[in-house]
């Protein structure tokens, strides 16, 4: 079971997360200070959902890496008029996307 | 009835602790509303950095003839995060954030060093400031692969986008490049469904992000490429470099309308702030007939409470605050003999000590955001507050308008009308610098 690494930034005032395997729900978190890791199934895609509140035209980020070097998925999103993300990212727990994505940063 | 116009410029230093509810504590009644006037920054340069969630800054200001230097840190502290056991699929989750923000300030150029700290004490003119807020909300839970689902709108709407920009891509391109650019559409098509089709668990939106993250493309064409960049969310230049989110730009009206269904509760929050502040003064002594030194510590601590509406438009906020302050005597001009022929010495300073004040503070406010689309979408903000002093039997209400955006259409100015009770005092005038937030 590979350890994931999700870290958020950016300027959200409350925020949470929900890890979904597949079709089931792993597990739900209150996010802790900078990142935490956690055990994410093999063998299926999943999926990391983050909810965030903050000050309108503040961003939020979302880094998913796999061990500690690894880049899966780097986002940005910005708080709208409603102060509100709520964003799915889907990633694959074995397979790092490849490592020159320039776009993702 | 007393009335005054003012024009008040302040300076947000350091965000959560200069919201305008704050800025009324240092003060009496309207008074406050004037006296942030004198806070303003007319120079200095700031540098911050953040690291996680650990952000420091850093910050010099200066004021006239005096610089002061204010180091900031603030924590998130909901370390290590609570997990939960999903055996049983709730449909409502509850999250919570805490966060501590501490900061010191000190005046520069004072004896030639800066000085927070005396042995035993804090320093004059310096302070130390320190807040705690604990914000939770609740989430109505919808599987990732539920049709209802937030994966199942991102990726309707991110093929909308693609078809969209793909459009108008097109037909701004000239007649030779549009025959290239429309099968290199459709090989960018045939790519995705194969993608799609190779795994059964791969998400529309997963699989355009797989594409965008290949830099360079691979398989996939320039244009098929730029068009994946435009449209898909939490990418560098993003919708076209705006970062606007797909549901603004191509959602439907049940879209919009359904797009904050997993804000079950709006936002509720709680915490408390507090202010160490070291002040001289200088005063005559008339017995000895000289002036004097008298350097006290003010104290400020407040608890405060209060609810985001789900549509992050409106706020309620109520405070409770404790302030122990210390108010100069009026200046006298006193002379006397100096014991040489007929000349006289004279002084001329406060009249005594300063008068030690309590203040007991209940306050409550409400904040709420317009939008006028009959104005192009401009915004409109309003924050009327009514605060009941328990000593003084006084009531100060205070109403900002808000109207006066800054350069990221923030709003940050506007107009205020200020009433004391307890000095029949009307005040009214512009303020700017003081930017409008639904958060405390």
């Amino acid at each position: 079971m590979p350890n994931i690494t999700f870290t958020i930034g950016g300027e959200p005032v409350w925020k949470g997360a929900v890890i979904e395997d597949g079709h089931n729900m792993i597990e739900t978190f209150d996010i802790p200070g900078a990142s935490f890791t956690h055990g994410v199934p093999s063998d299926s895609l999943a999926w990391f959902t983050l909810y965030a509140k903050g000050p309108e035209g503040k961003e939020v980020t979302v880094e998913i890496k796999r061990g500690e070097f690894s880049l899966v998925r780097k986002r940005t999103y910005l708080f709208g008029s409603d102060l509100t993300v709520a964003k799915s990212i889907q990633f694959d727990p074995d397979k790092p996307e490849p490592t020159n994505s320039g776009a993702a940063t | 009835m007393r009335r005054s116009l003012f024009f008040v410029k302040a300076a947000m230093a350091l965000g959560t602790f200069t919201s305008p509810a704050l800025a009324e504590s240092s003060s009496t009644g309207t008074d406050a509303i004037k006296a942030t006037a004198q806070s303003g920054t007319t120079g200095g340069t700031t540098s911050s950095s953040t690291f996680g969630t650990l952000a420091q800054a850093f910050q010099i200001e200066s004021t006239g003839e005096d610089t002061t230097a204010t180091v900031a840190l603030s924590f998130n502290l909901s370390e290590p995060g609570q997990s939960r056991s999903l055996d049983t699929a709730p449909t409502k989750l509850i999250f919570g954030t805490t966060a501590v923000q501490i900061s010191a300030t000190a005046p520069l150029g004072k004896n030639g060093k800066p000085s927070l700290f005396d042995f035993d004490k804090l320093g004059d003119d310096t302070s130390l400031k320190f807040g705690l807020s604990h914000y939770w909300g609740a989430v109505n839970y919808i599987p990732a692969s539920d049709a209802n689902g937030i994966p199942a709108r991102t990726s309707r709407l991110t093929r909308v986008c693609i078809a969209a920009e793909s459009e108008r891509a097109i037909a701004n391109a000239s007649q030779q490049e549009r025959a290239k650019m429309r099968k290199d559409g459709d090989n960018f098509r045939e790519d995705l469904n194969q993608k799609l089709a190779a795994s059964a668990t791969l998400s529309p939106q997963a699989a355009l992000e797989t594409i965008a993250d290949q830099i360079p493309p691979t398989e996939t064409s320039p244009f098929a490429k730029t068009l994946v960049l435009k449209c898909i969310e939490g990418i560098g230049g993003a919708l076209d470099g705006t970062k606007k989110s797909l549901v603004t730009e191509y959602g439907t009206v049940a879209d919009k309308a359904n797009v904050d269904d997993w804000n079950a509760s709006g936002l509720w929050f709680i915490g408390g702030n507090g202010k160490v502040a070291r002040a001289n003064y200088e005063f005559i002594d008339q017995i000895v007939f000289n002036k004097r030194d008298f350097s006290r510590t003010n104290y400020k601590i407040e608890a405060f409470g209060g609810h985001i509406s789900r549509n992050g438009k409106s706020s309620w906020q109520g405070s409770l605050s404790y302030v122990r302050s210390y108010k100069p005597q009026d200046d006298i001009n006193l002379c006397q003999p100096n014991g040489v022929g007929a000349q006289i010495l004279c002084l001329t300073g406060a009249a005594g000590a300063p008068a030690q004040k309590n203040r007991y503070t209940a306050a409550i406010e409400y904040r709420h955001l317009f939008t006028l689309q009959t104005l192009g979408g401009s915004s409109l903000a309003i924050a009327p507050r009514i605060s009941y002093e328990a000593k003084s039997k006084g009531a100060l209400f205070d109403l900002p308008i808000y109207f006066a955006p800054d350069k990221s259409k923030g709003l940050n100015g506007g107009f205020r009308v200020g009433y004391d009770t307890a000095e029949d005092d009307l005040a009214f005038g512009l303020f700017v610098g003081l930017p409008f937030s639904l958060f405390y």
